[in-house]
Order: structure tokens, then sequence, then C-alpha cells
């Protein structure tokens, strides 16, 4: 069994410091690896950042991490990774990475995602540049994500983490109008070929926390507004 | 909604088809009146309007069509029925007696691909309005009529037609309140339409705004007043955003019902979920 504690969309900054830390300090008694979900700032810049990597730091797990769109807002997201890595906080981007737990290996493989929509109500290449590119960027999203799961192929178990919603289930209680800014179904298809065991993602503050992928595989939101809690733990039975 | 659907507008067309055949003036009527028209109305009755006097002409035409035509206890109208799917034959509305005059402001467009005339949109609402009672007066399919129909009706004639009918007036005049009802008073810089444009920049001001970077946030005019919805990260978010929507509104009563999600960030949890 392996516990992974998870949390996305804390949108940390000086205002708060500290104020997250006070839940976290026991998560090694309640869990084995500690997971966020993006949105880790409030306008991603190094200040805020240096915050979210005080917060995370000396938890006795490992911190491992993708960068969600508020911490791009900046263009420091580079920046803004150094900081994290420099607190011991692994940061992935369309890359994975295998944690030898006490429990077993765990895969984790981390992508930021994007938006661009669900079966049948999705973007599409066509038209205006603007509108091409959005489509690519939400296509490429989805190859880094599958790039990240065939990095952990090794695993005992495996856990995609993004920032973008893999499936529309767990974003209901957003306006469905804004669904193609939350996620797309390339990341959920990315999660089913690879078998991944569990998705984490943030991002949709007014969703909800369960929903399923096509294939079957659970799919968490733990964005922090809807887990109401510093973190949720999943137990993952392994073998 | 598909399945239950069909067998109505197969009995549409046939009546249309039969009416047209036999010469007998008519004009569709009710819900699937106003969806030809693309507007917003229940589709659970089909309802076809002709004069009283072509009623006879017309059961004859529906019974040669295979329709089996019922006489119901009302006097002012009669079905008939195919496959199962009824149709409403009308010769006397609420707003009054079918006569030449609302068929010949019917106009002719494509229903379902057979072409027959539909009653003008003023007509449909001023038959809805007048249909209204204390025993009957949801106001709320009537709104959704009145805003998809907006812009085909003539909201003069529509006031015309049902004054001193209570309930066609309070359902106008609430219509009118909440800006659906365009009557030719509002003015574009200064009115309700405007300021829901300008409410609309500011909430994208409030995502954008480094003060603020709030996604979360609504803005609702009511009355005098405007309220705030919606989450923010923490208690200093919170004034920041009542800050900006003060600066960008100013003179407007705020109501602050935003909610803070920073409260349950040092909480822990209270167990873990298996995940099989």
């Amino acid at each position: 069994m392996i516990r992974v504690a998870a949390v996305g969309d804390v949108h940390l900054g000086p205002e708060l410091a500290g104020r997250h830390r006070a839940g976290l300090t026991d998560v090694a008694d309640r869990a084995d690896v500690l997971l966020l979900a993006g949105d880790l700032t409030r306008h991603g810049t190094v200040a805020e950042a240096e915050v979210v990597a005080s917060e995370y730091a000396d938890l006795g797990v490992p911190v491992v991490a993708v960068l969600g769109n508020h911490d791009y807002q900046s263009d420091l997201e580079k920046e803004v990774t150094d900081v994290l890595v420099a607190g011991g906080i692994t940061v992935l981007e369309g890359t994975g990475i295998v944690l030898d737990l006490p429990g077993g290996r765990l895969g984790v493989a981390g992508a930021k995602g994007f938006g661009l929509g669900f079966a049948g109500r999705c973007g599409s290449e066509f038209g205006e540049p603007e509108m091409k590119a959005f489509t690519r960027h939400g296509r490429l999203s989805a190859e880094l994500l599958a790039s990240a799961l065939e990095d952990v192929a090794g695993a005992d178990v495996t856990v995609a983490l993004t920032h973008y919603a893999p499936v529309d289930d767990t974003l209901v209680g957003e306006p469905p109008e804004i669904w193609p800014f939350l996620g797309n179904y390339m990341l959920g298809e990315a999660v089913d070929r690879a078998g991944a065991a569990l998705a984490v993602h943030g991002h949709a503050h007014a969703g909800r926390e369960k929903g399923l992928t096509e294939g079957g595989t659970r799919v968490r939101n733990v964005a922090q507004p809807v887990i109401g809690r510093a973190y949720a733990v999943y137990e993952l039975p392994v073998g | 909604m598909g399945e239950t659907l069909q067998p109505l507008l197969e009995a549409l067309k046939a009546t249309a088809v039969a009416l047209k055949h036999g010469g007998i003036p008519f004009a569709l009527a009710g819900g699937f009146a106003v969806y030809a028209r693309g507007g917003q109305d229940s589709r659970h009755d089909v309802d076809f309007v002709v004069r009283e006097e072509d009623a006879d002409a017309a059961r004859k035409a529906l019974a040669d069509a295979a329709f089996d035509v019922i006489e119901p206890p009302e006097d002012w109208l009669f079905k008939a029925e195919r496959d199962g799917a009824p149709v409403d034959l009308i010769f006397r509305l609420a707003s009054g007696p079918v006569d030449g005059g609302l068929l010949a402001r019917a106009e002719t467009m494509p229903v379902e691909s057979v072409e027959m005339p539909v009653l003008s949109a003023t007509d449909l609402l001023v038959a809805k309005l007048a249909s209204l009672s204390d025993h009957s007066c949801d106001l709320a399919p009537v709104l959704a009529l009145v805003r998809s129909l907006r812009e085909q009706v003539d909201v003069a004639q529509v006031r015309e037609a049902t004054a001193g009918h209570p309930f066609a007036e309070a359902a106008l005049f609430l219509a009118a309140r909440l800006g659906v009802l365009d009557d030719g008073a509002r003015t574009t810089e200064e009115g309700p339409m405007g300021e829901e444009y300008h409410l609309w920049h500011v909430e994208q001001r409030l995502a954008e705004d480094d003060r603020t970077s709030e996604l979360g946030v609504h803005l609702r005019r009511v009355g005098d007043r405007l309220h705030v919805t919606g989450q923010v990260a923490s208690e200093a978010g919170r004034s920041r955003v009542l800050e900006v929507v003060r600066q960008e509104c100013p003179g407007v009563e705020v109501v602050d019902e935003l909610t803070c999600t920073d409260r349950t960030l040092g909480e822990r949890p209270e167990g873990s979920e298996v995940i099989r």
C-alpha cells in the first residue's frame, strides 16, 4: 500500500506564509509522498515561490509538483521552478519520477496540461493562427503527459499528476461554458493508455473531487477549495 | 426528448398538409409556432388555429387524411389524433376568436421542411399572455418566450391587445423591469445593457489585475446594489477585490458575498480513501 497525499491550487503568497504549513507538519505520519497539482502561487513571482518552498520544506516525505497557469502569470516559470527545486521539491513537466517508497515503487508522471475541451465539444486546429496555437498547445500538453507516463513505465503503481483536468466528471459545479478552459480529453486518453492507477488534478475550484476516465481510472480533483483540507490522502494497493 | 417529439412532429406535418390540400385557411400556433420562430416554449401540444366557420371543413380534411376527430367538452377547439399523437385545432384563443386578420398576419415559413403559415410573434405573445389566469400564472415560461422572441414582437401592439388583463400587465411589467422587453425607452449608454457590459469587463479586470488575479469572482446587479460573489484566496484578496470593484463601479452599494478559501488551508485531513 502506498499512501499518496495531494493538494493543488493553494495560491500561496507572503500574506499566507505559515498558514498552510500548520496543516502539513505531520504529513509524514499520514502519507508516503505529497503531490502538488499546480497553482502553487498567485502570480508566479519569485517571492511567492519562496513562500511555497518554505511551506513544503523538510516535511519528511518526497514532494512532487507540477505548475499551474497562475505559476506562469509572470513569465517566470523557469525561475519559479528553480526556487522550488532548490527547496527540495521535484517539479515535473512532461517528465516522470519513480520513488522508492516503503510500500513499493511509485511512478509519478507530471505535466501542467492545458484546456481545449472534452469529447464532442473540443477546439480543433482550424481557422485563425491563435485558434491553431491554442489547439496545438492543448495537444502538446497531452503528448507531454504521455511521454511522462512512458518515463515511469517500470514502476509498481503509477499516478498521473496534472493541473488541468483529464475528464469532465470532476468539473461538475463549474459552468459548462468554461469547461474547454479547464482541461481536455486527450489528457484522459494518455492516462488510460498508460494504465495509471490514479489521476490527480486541480484547477477547477468549483468542481467536485471524484471522477473516472473512460477506461475506469479514478480521477481526483484536489483543488484546495474542493477538498477543503490541507491535502487529501489516497491509498494505492500495490501488486 | 427526440423520441417523444417525433410522433408530434409527424402529426404536425400531416395536419398542415391535410389543411393545405383542403384549401382551409389555418396557421400553426402555440409552442411549436414559437419554436419555429426560433423562440423558447414548451412543445407538449401541437396547436393549430382555424376560423370557426372553417371548423367543419377542417374536420373533414383531417378525417380524409386518416386522423380520428375527437370532440372534447370545451367549445373552443376540436382534437384530431393520428398514430397516438394528438393535435389541437383551435377556433377561439384566450385572446379572442380566430379571424381573417389573425391568419393574414401569419407568415409562411418552413417547419420541419413543410411550408406552412405560422402565427406572428406578436399574436403568439398576446395569446400566451391572455391565457394567464389565477389558476395558471407561472411567469417563467412567459418571460422565456418574451426574451427569445423580443426582436420579432411589436410591444405597443402587445400592450394594446392585453390592456386591462391583470396577469398580462404583470408579466409585461416584470419583463420591462428585468430589461427583457425593449420598450424603446432605454438608452444604450445609461440603460441596463451598457451596465451589463461594464460589469463583464470588470469581471475580466479582476482576473487580469495583478492586485487581484481572481478568476472566480462574479458581479450581479440587483436593483441599486451590486452583489460580489465567488471565491477569493484570502481575506487580503477579499479587500483587494472589493477595492477594485468600488473603484470601477463608483456610487453603487457593493454587497460582499465572497467566500474565502484559505480557512481550510491548514486543516488536516480526517482520513484517507482507498483507491481500488
